[in-house]
């Protein structure tokens, strides 16, 4: 039987793709069972989307890409310009 | 390989030329392909708006600084991640103290009975309302967590990537991911239990 100490760490490694079917079921049995087991995974994934949340929020706009964009591919491809803006 | 479709634009030798040629609308399209990605992930290692627009540029003014010495192995996007993640290492580490002791290990052992079981199981939550009390502090609770692990965690749940591709990224064995992504995570979940233990 798996102990919830042990399921904590699967949780993860299941995550990476470390589990064999073996192991996979085990922890799935073990969940089936375990409230408080299940409350971890459940905060866990909720601590996911957050992330994923968090992140959508902090994208940049298009305003910034564009300008972004312009500074990389300037600096990249050896453009040049006048000092009215214009490439040389 | 996943990464090896004949659709994928970006695999071919072809693209690479182009690219060793400075060809302007080939590096247009790169850039337009995974500047966001890479700006967002700069962003989710911690980084404010002015650091994350410098690394993001440089990592492709870095990338294409040696694009004579890329072989092709690896994934052009593998390769712009890795080079962000040295990026925002040098910046974060420049910035703020980003080595801490891993206490979340001893944390995590006192959570647990010597039977194994849970010494302090985790709090009963609502769905709806856990997921506001992750709303509310996540990004401070993100402070607390390395650059290593932050990466680790954004390209898994919020890029997800395949732990190959993470792995490469980081330099990581998938071991050391599975070890990285476990304390990010259990670092999260401590850190929001102590915020919101009034009860």
């Amino acid at each position: 039987m798996l102990k919830c100490k042990e399921v904590s760490r699967l949780v993860t490694a299941d995550l990476v793709g470390g589990l064999g079917f073996m192991k996979k079921l085990e922890l799935r049995m073990h969940l089936l069972m375990c409230i408080h087991c299940r409350r971890y995974v459940e905060q866990i994934k909720a601590i996911g989307r957050g992330a994923r949340r968090l992140l959508v929020g902090k994208s940049a706009d298009s305003e910034q890409l564009k300008r972004m964009e312009k500074e990389i591919v300037d600096q990249c491809c050896g453009h040049d310009y006048g000092p009215d803006g214009s490439p040389r | 390989m996943f990464f090896t479709l004949a659709t994928d634009p970006f695999s071919g030798s072809d693209f690479l030329t182009l690219l060793r040629q400075r060809d302007e609308s080939t590096l247009q399209r790169l850039v337009q392909s995974y500047l966001p990605q890479i700006y967002r992930a700069a962003r989710g290692a911690g980084l404010n708006v002015q650091d994350a627009e410098d690394v993001a540029q440089n990592t492709f003014v870095t990338f294409m600084e040696k694009i004579d010495t890329f072989e092709g192995r690896s994934h052009v996007r593998t390769w712009l991640f890795g080079i962000l993640y040295r990026k925002v290492s040098e910046t974060r580490r420049s910035t703020q103290q980003d080595e801490r002791a891993e206490d979340i290990d001893d944390v995590m052992e006192s959570r647990f009975k010597t039977n194994g079981f849970w010494a302090q199981p985790p709090r009963a939550t609502d769905g709806t309302l856990y997921d506001e009390e992750v709303r509310e502090h996540l990004d401070d609770c993100l402070d607390g967590v390395s650059t290593e692990q932050r990466l680790a965690f954004i390209l898994r749940e919020v890029d997800e990537l395949e732990s190959e591709e993470i792995c490469e990224t980081l330099s990581v064995s998938r071991s050391n991911l599975g070890v990285l992504l476990y304390r990010g995570r259990n670092k999260l979940r401590e850190c929001l239990e102590r915020r919101n233990i009034k009860g």
